[in-house]
């Protein structure tokens, strides 16, 4: 159902966006019966009411944007109209076997799900790894990014990442959209070369079927752009474990001649590095390797938890002051965050599953922005130098953090760099440093000849010129088509759902 | 001679007002649910966004004004849980409370409702 909370003033998780809304909009699986229903009834009706709801905004010349956790620090949420959370669309539905398509591995069956857009990292890994169900195995996910409080769409949609250094980002594991835009009906979005579910599947979601690799890959990585994604088929994997040695201090020298041997990270699933860039020589590696899931291991601990026993924390703002204080230098402060950093926020010898090792989720930092891109791992040991060279000229207190992704498919995919993408990403103050670095970081890379791409939910606005730099002018036509296609060319219609991350970019017509 | 700078009543109310109603919290505190099965942590997962109300205590606590939270239910009416709670206080409302000897404490409590069972 569909309830109206009126305009509000909104923020998002940390605090780097505030938007005045003429309404806030809660959409859920209840019904006006009262009385449980069907699967595909949950569905539908949830398609039902995001399409009503995309009419009514197009009849009333209003903008529309579909929002899950809020993670995203970037503008990619923004609208001044309508904000349609989706936190409450939570279901999990497995498959029934007469809805497969024929060419749809038999071995892959039992490991696909449906899930509803708002369902989060965290439900969805308790859904998939303790099943209630005896006929279901326990699953796992094949990748996540550090947290686990995202929304499965709202984490593709922003194409969120871990350290996949085997398999991708969270994009890739999904092999099926379903998409409501106000067209006449929702729409069943597949890969031409990849069929998941047959026809018997599409009309009982009421759905039309399309199956255009171009327009599936564009969909991924869309930032609401397309309209609301009201779920997702995704692939998992029987549930495993990964393990992870203590962490281990490399040089500079080591750490590129790792990098640069695929035999060193073939077999292994989770590769990071963390440095301080006020350090000259010291890297530390963080390295997983997926093994057999095994019971009698101890649970560990979550990470990234800034609240002590006694439940003492840093307050919203103190991170932002601290990180300000006049008269103590960038490097003394790098100091302490880093010392920080590794007893709180790393995979140090243990071992769990990916939804006991992937947790965090409890943080409040208000005024801290998180900042992240990829380049080649080519470009890795390059990228590092520039880093530390700005870091120091404009001494900045910062950690830095770079995990290893194989590339994906997505046409605006970030991390798709060749032959792996390495994510460069750091928290930052969000105050006009943050912009300043950024550009001289850019500016940087390019004189040095290293490509690069920025991640969606995390940097500032993309230009049309710094799109085309990232992606190429014949992805950026693909997206605009498979964009105009899926609207049926109605430009009025398109219009609900522009931003002002996608006019900046050239993106909304 | 010094000169001192007295402002009218009706002045120090306003600027007062100005100050509990405009500016951003001075000092907050969260209460969040945490924990999951078998560590599985499942903090900070709402299913709504922030709702908020302002609220006073007068004379120490004799006339209270409850916050009641009418946003936790599905469209259906069935009820959430309530996921987690801040209570805020600004600059004004701490002076509020200092300069009325605590007759006057105003405060703002945010809420977000946790999700329906999936
Ligand atoms: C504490 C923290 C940790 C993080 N860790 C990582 C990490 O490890 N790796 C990483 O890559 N990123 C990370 N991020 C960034 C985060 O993963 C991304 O911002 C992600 O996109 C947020 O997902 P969300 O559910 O909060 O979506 P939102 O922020 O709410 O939305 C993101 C985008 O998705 C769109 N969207 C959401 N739902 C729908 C829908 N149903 N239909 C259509 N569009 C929709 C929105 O319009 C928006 O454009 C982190 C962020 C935080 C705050």
């Amino acid at each position: 159902m569909i309830r109206r909370n009126g305009a509000k003033t909104w923020k998002n998780i940390h605090v780097t966006t505030k938007l005045e809304l003429e309404d806030l909009i809660d959409v859920d699986n209840s019904n006006a019966q009262g009385h449980s229903v069907s699967n595909y009834e949950i569905l539908n009706q949830t398609s039902d009411d995001i399409n009503s709801l995309i009419k009514e905004a197009k009849l009333n010349n209003k903008h529309i944007r579909a929002i899950g956790a809020a993670w995203a620090l970037s503008k990619v949420q923004t609208t001044e109209n309508w904000l349609i959370n989706t936190k409450l669309l939570n279901k999990c539905i497995e498959v029934e076997s007469d809805c497969f398509h024929v060419d749809y591995p038999t071995d892959k069956k039992p490991l696909l799900v449906i899930a509803q857009c708002g369902v989060s990292v965290a439900e969805l890994n308790v859904y998939l790894e303790l099943p209630k169900s005896a006929n279901q195995i326990a699953r796992s996910l094949k990748t996540t990014g550090i947290g686990a409080g995202q929304t499965i769409v709202g984490a593709v949609s922003g194409n969120t990442h871990g350290a996949a250094v085997n398999f991708g980002a969270v994009p890739d594991f999904v092999v099926a959209i379903q998409l409501c835009n106000g067209t006449d009906s929702p729409i069943w979005i597949e890969r031409s070369d990849y069929h998941v579910m047959n026809q018997v599947f599409v009309d009982r979601v009421n759905s039309k079927l399309i199956q255009n690799s171009d327009i599936f890959n564009a969909v991924l990585v869309g930032f609401g752009a397309f309209g609301v994604i009201t779920a997702f088929a995704i692939e998992t994997e029987p549930l495993y474990q990964l393990t992870f040695p203590k962490i281990e201090e490399v040089s500079q020298n080591k750490l590129g001649s790792l990098l640069g041997s695929p035999d060193f990270y073939s077999g292994l699933h989770h590769l990071e590095f963390v440095f301080n860039p006020y350090e000259d020589d010291s890297f530390y590696l963080i390295a997983g390797t997926k093994v057999k899931y095994e019971t009698g291991h101890p649970i560990p601990a979550p990470l990234w938890i800034i609240t002590n026993k006694l439940g003492y924390a840093p307050g919203d703002w103190t991170t932002k002051i601290l990180l300000k204080l006049p008269f103590v230098s960038g490097k003394f402060k790098s100091n302490v965050q880093f010392k920080e950093y590794l007893k709180n926020a790393v995979l140090s010898n243990v071992r769990g599953t990916s939804g006991q090792l992937y947790t965090a989720t409890i943080t409040y930092l208000e005024g801290y922005n998180e900042t992240a891109f990829a380049v080649s791992i080519d470009d890795a040991i390059t990228t590092i130098s520039i880093l530390k060279q700005i870091t120091r000229a404009m001494k900045l207190p910062l950690v830095i953090q770079a995990r290893v992704v194989k590339p994906g498919k997505a046409t605006f995919g970030f991390t798709n760099l060749l032959p792996k993408a390495v994510v460069f990403e750091f928290g930052i103050v969000n105050d006009s440093t943050y912009p300043e670095f950024e550009q001289m970081l850019i500016d940087q890379l390019r004189n040095a000849n290293v490509k690069y791409t920025l991640h969606w939910s995390k940097n500032s606005l993309v230009s049309r010129e710094r799109l085309v730099e990232m992606y190429g002018q014949t992805n950026v036509d693909i997206w605009k088509n498979s964009r105009n296609t899926l609207f049926n060319n109605d430009t009025e219609l398109m219009r609900v759902f522009n931003n002002i991350h996608l006019e900046e970019a050239e993106l909304d017509m | 001679m010094k000169k001192y700078l007295i402002l009218p009543k009706p002045v120090i109310i306003i600027v007062l007002c100005v100050l509990i109603f405009s500016s951003n919290a001075c000092t907050t505190i969260h209460a969040y649910q945490v924990g999951g099965p078998q560590g599985r942590e499942m903090g900070n997962q709402p299913g709504t966004e922030w709702e908020s109300k302002r609220t006073n205590t007068f004379l120490w606590g004799a006339v209270r004004q409850d916050v009641q939270i009418k946003n936790c239910s599905l469209g259906d009416g069935s009820r959430l849980n309530i996921e987690e709670f801040k209570i805020e206080k600004n600059f004004g409302s701490i002076l509020a409370n200092i300069l009325t000897l605590g007759i006057w404490e105003p405060a703002k409590i945010s809420w977000r409702c946790a999700k329906p069972k999936n």
